[in-house]
């Protein structure tokens, strides 16, 4: 399915892949755009979203370190279901992420797993991006 | 966009009226270097961070595990 490029302050110079996402954890849901961002190891969500997702802190054990303005912060694994009801239909696909405690990080879309999970193609001189539930072999 | 009128004002100048000219010129440039230096961006890309995908690889199997 096509994504439009968009730009946070309406600059064609800014504009970014970011992919409208439900994320799912027990009962709760919540709706956020990711940023796609292949030069990322890994998946990275924002403090405030695992809070609205229903996730305590102190129930993730597993520390995850991380590096560049992140490393500031301390991080913990969670895991979480992801759905776009064009791309995942009712089959919602587990997403890993870092779950930082930075307010201000945007949710990150990565290697791991992200781009394990899905296939992107960007065509930046289109403004657009095509990203299709991966193929099982 | 530099025009030959332009330039032609410019070498018609005075002395003092150059030196003005050069003074103002050089406080723009410090401005702006100084507005460039003080804004700080974050980089919040993880890159390289094999350590961590190791880690939540194992905790991604782990669940997948649990729920099969």
């Amino acid at each position: 399915m096509l994504f439009q490029y968009t730009s946070a302050d309406n600059s064609p110079a800014s504009l970014m892949p970011r992919l409208p996402i439900a994320l799912s954890l027990n009962n709760r849901t919540t709706e956020i755009s990711g940023l796609l961002d292949t030069g990322s190891a890994i998946n990275v969500m924002p403090y405030q979203i695992g809070i609205e997702l229903g996730a305590k802190w102190d129930e993730q054990t597993i520390a995850v370190p991380l590096t560049g303005s992140l490393g500031q912060f301390e991080a913990r694994a969670l895991v979480v279901f992801a759905a776009h009801p064009q791309i995942t239909g009712n089959q919602p696909v587990q997403l890993v992420f870092a779950w930082t405690q930075a307010q201000n990080a945007p949710l990150i879309l990565g290697q791991m797993n992200f781009f394990l999970e899905f296939d992107v193609c960007f065509y930046r001189s289109r403004n657009n991006f095509d990203v299709r539930l991966k193929r099982n072999n | 966009m530099l025009s030959p009128e332009l330039l032609d004002e410019l070498h018609s100048l005075s002395r003092t009226e150059k030196l003005r000219i050069v003074q103002m010129l050089v406080n723009d440039l410090a401005e702006e270097e100084l507005i460039a230096a003080s804004v700080e961006y974050p980089i919040y890309t993880p890159l390289g961070n094999e350590q961590a995908a190791s880690i939540l690889y194992k905790v991604l199997q782990t669940a997948k595990n649990q729920d099969s």
